[in-house]
C-alpha cells in the first residue's frame, strides 16, 4: 500500500475517533472562559482607574496618551540617556502614537492582543495537554482493541504502519494549532470588538550572559507577533507529539499513556523549579517549552537559554523518542 | 452525502496544512531574526553628535547670554504639567522675559531618577565639560528614594529610612563636591520635597519628609551659592488643585507655584 494511502487513513481514523472534537469543544469552552474572564476584568480596572482619577468618562485617554508621549518625546532629546533606555523609550513612543493615530484606548482589549496572550499561557502546559490527549492513543488503542493483530497482517511492513501514523500526527498538531488560532481568533472578535492587528508589540529582547538585554529591542505589527508564538507553539506541539507517541509505543494501555505522559509533563516542572541550580536541567524538555517567552522578554527560570537552544532541545527530545519508537516498534513481539 | 464528506476529510485536511506550513516557516524565521538580530551601531553616534552640536552651540550663545542646566527626576523634567514645562521651563520662561539676552536651557532629568543615579551622570566626562560652561543648575531629586521606603512593611521603615538617608547625604555632598569642581561660580538651586500624603492620616512619613528636608537644607545652604527652594508648604493646603491626574506630581498650576518661587529668589543673581 502507498505510504500517501497509509496516512489518509490514518487521518481519517484520529479525526473520525471524536478525539479531535473532543479537543475543539475544550477549546471553545476554555477560549470563551478566558475571553469573559478578560473581559470582565478589564472593565472593572477601567472603572476603577476612572474612580482614582475622579473622571467620570474614560475617554479621557487621549489627553493622558498625549501628555505620556510628550514626557516620551522630551526625553529623548537628552543625549546622556543610555542607549538601552533611548530604544525603550523609542518603542514606547511608537506603541503610543500608534493608539492615538488608531483611536484606540490603550487600556482595552483587542481581539489580537487575546490570541498572542492566549498562545503565551498555554504554551507550556495547556497546549501539551490537548497534544497529549490527541496522540497518546495513537498506537496503543490498536494494541487495546486488538486491531494491531490485523494491521500486522497486512503486507505491509512494520515501519511504514508507524511512519504513516507519525506522519499523520505532525499533520494534526498543525491542525491542532490552527484550530486554536481560529477559535481564538472568532471568539475573542465577539467579545472584544476590534481586531488590533497592526498594533506595534514590543519585542526583540536577546539573552546576553544569562542576562536580558534590552539594547535591541523593536516593534513588529501584532499580526507578525501572532504569526511567531503559533509557530513556537507548533514547535512545542510537534515535540511532544513524538513523546506521547513513543509512549503509547511502549504501553499497552492509552490510559497509563497518557499518565505517564501527563505525569512526566507536570512532574519534570516541579523539578526544574526545585534543582534549578544544577545544570543538567536545562536539557529537561520541560524547563525548554516557554519558547514564546523569549518574544516577550520574561525571564526564565533558568540561565543559560536561548532561542535557539530550546527550539534544539526540544527537536532532539522529538528525534531520540522517535527512534525508541521505531526501534520498539520494529521488533517488539505482539502477544496475547 | 455522507460518504463524500467522509472521502473529503483527507484532501481537505492535507491541502490546509500545505497552505498554513509557508507561515509556520514564516513565523520561526521572524522569531529568530527578531531574538538574534544585528546591533544597531547608527544609534550610538547618533548620541555623541549630538552632544557635540549642543555644545558647541552653548560656547556660541555663552558671550553674553546664559546657559541653564535642569537635573533630577521627574519633577525636574516636568511630567504631569499639561505644557510640558514643569518648574524647570517655567522658570526659564519667565527669566527670559525679564532679561534681554539669549538663554540656552538643556533638560537632563530623568523619570525615576533617584541621587545616585544622578551622581553616574555628574561623573560622566562629557558631562563634566557641560557643567563647565553652566551659569545656573536646577536640581530635584530624592524623592524616589525617599519613597522607595513605601515598599516595606511599616514596622521596617525607620531603620530602612536611616540607611537610605546617609546613603543620601554621602551622595549629596558628592554631588555638591562635583559641581563646584567643574564649575565654582554657577547657582545651583536644589528644590526642596513636598508631601503627598496630606489627606492621609501618616504622621510616620511626615516626619520623615521633615527631617529629609531640614538636612538638605542644611546641607545645600552652607556652601556659596547654593539655594534650596521649600515646596512643602506650597502644596500643603491646595494639594488637589495643584496635583495632576497620577496623584504625585504637580500640574501646570502647581509647578507655576514653584517657578514663581524661585524666580523671586534667583532674581538678584541675575539683575546684578
Amino acid at each position: 500500500m502507498k505510504l500517501y494511502s497509509l496516512v489518509g487513513n490514518e487521518v481519517f481514523k484520529i479525526i473520525m475517533k471524536k478525539r479531535l472534537w473532543v479537543i475543539v469543544g475544550i477549546l471553545i469552552i476554555l477560549i470563551g472562559l478566558f475571553a469573559y474572564g478578560e473581559h470582565y476584568t478589564r472593565e472593572r480596572t477601567q472603572s476603577q482607574i476612572a474612580e482614582r482619577l475622579g473622571i467620570d468618562d474614560v475617554d479621557d485617554w487621549r489627553e493622558i496618551t498625549n501628555q505620556q508621549l510628550l514626557d516620551l518625546e522630551r526625553r529623548l532629546d537628552n543625549p546622556f540617556i543610555p542607549e538601552e533606555g533611548r530604544a525603550s523609550i523609542q518603542v514606547r513612543a511608537e506603541q503610543l502614537r500608534y493608539y492615538l493615530a488608531e483611536d484606540i484606548n490603550p487600556t482595552t482589549f483587542s481581539a489580537a492582543q487575546f490570541m498572542s496572550n492566549f498562545m503565551e499561557q498555554s504554551i507550556f502546559l495547556f497546549l501539551p495537554l490537548l497534544i497529549i490527549l490527541l496522540a497518546s492513543d495513537i498506537v496503543s488503542k490498536e494494541s487495546t482493541t486488538g486491531t494491531i493483530k490485523l494491521l500486522m497482517t497486512r503486507p505491509v511492513p512494520r515501519w511504514k504502519i508507524l511512519t504513516s501514523k507519525l506522519l499523520a500526527l505532525t499533520i494534526l498538531e498543525m491542525i491542532v494549532i490552527l484550530l486554536m488560532a481560529v477559535i481564538a481568533l472568532g471568539i475573542s472578535y465577539i467579545t472584544f470588538g476590534h481586531g488590533g492587528f497592526r498594533e506595534p508589540v514590543i519585542t526583540g529582547f536577546r539573552v546576553v550572559n544569562g542576562e536580558l538585554d534590552a539594547s535591541n529591542i523593536q516593534t513588529v505589527s501584532r499580526g507578525t507577533y501572532i504569526f511567531m508564538t503559533y509557530s513556537l507553539g507548533y514547535i512545542v506541539a510537534f515535540s511532544i507529539g513524538k513523546m506521547a507517541l513513543m509512549v503509547s509505543v511502549l504501553v499497552k494501555s492509552t490510559a497509563a499513556s497518557i499518565g505517564i505522559m501527563m505525569s512526566s509533563l507536570i512532574g519534570g516542572t516541579f523539578l526544574s523549579f526545585f534543582i534549578s541550580d544544577w545544570e543538567i536541567t536545562r536539557y529537561l524538555f520541560n524547563v525548554n517549552l516557554r519558547l514564546t517567552d523569549f518574544l516577550s522578554g520574561d525571564l526564565q527560570p533558568v540561565e543559560g537559554l536561548s532561542l535557539s537552544f530550546s527550539i534544539g532541545v526540544l527537536l532532539l527530545w522529538a528525534l531520540a523518542a522517535t527512534l525508541v519508537a521505531f526501534g520498539v516498534f520494529s521488533y517488539k513481539d505482539i502477544l496475547d | 452525502m455522507l460518504k463524500s464528506i467522509k472521502k473529503a476529510i483527507w484532501p481537505i485536511t492535507l491541502v490546509s496544512v500545505i497552505i498554513a506550513v509557508p507561515f509556520f516557516i514564516f513565523g520561526i524565521l521572524q522569531a529568530f531574526q527578531v531574538t538574534q538580530g544585528a546591533m544597531q551601531e547608527e544609534e550610538t553616534a547618533n548620541g555623541e553628535n549630538r552632544i557635540e552640536e549642543r555644545s558647541e552651540e552653548i560656547e556660541e550663545v555663552n558671550d553674553g547670554g546664559h546657559h541653564i542646566l535642569t537635573l533630577g527626576d521627574s519633577l525636574a523634567r516636568g511630567t504631569g504639567d499639561e505644557e510640558g514645562l514643569g518648574f524647570a521651563g517655567r522658570t526659564v520662561q519667565k527669566l527670559d522675559e525679564f532679561l534681554d539676552v539669549p538663554i540656552i536651557h538643556d533638560n537632563y532629568a530623568v523619570e525615576g531618577f533617584r541621587i545616585s543615579e544622578m551622581l553616574e551622570l555628574l561623573n560622566n566626562n562629557e558631562f563634566q565639560e557641560e557643567l563647565q560652561h553652566t551659569d545656573m543648575i536646577m536640581i530635584s531629586i530624592g524623592g524616589n528614594d525617599v519613597r522607595s521606603i513605601r515598599g516595606l512593611p511599616a514596622s521596617e521603615w525607620t531603620e530602612a529610612y536611616q540607611n537610605i538617608e546617609e546613603g543620601y547625604q554621602e551622595a549629596l555632598e558628592e554631588t555638591i563636591r562635583r559641581i563646584r569642581e567643574a564649575n565654582p561660580g554657577a547657582l545651583v538651586v536644589f528644590l526642596g520635597l513636598y508631601n503627598l500624603d496630606y489627606s492621609d492620616e501618616s504622621p510616620e512619613e511626615t516626619e520623615f519628609l521633615l527631617r529629609w528636608n531640614a538636612i538638605t537644607y542644611q546641607m545645600i545652604e552652607k556652601e556659596q551659592d547654593f539655594v534650596w527652594i521649600p515646596t512643602y508648604d506650597l502644596f500643603q493646603f491646595q494639594l488637589t488643585e495643584s496635583l495632576s491626574p497620577d496623584l504625585l506630581h504637580p500640574n501646570g498650576a502647581g509647578y507655576e507655584k514653584i517657578a514663581n518661587r524661585i524666580i523671586e529668589v534667583i532674581m538678584p543673581f541675575f539683575t546684578d
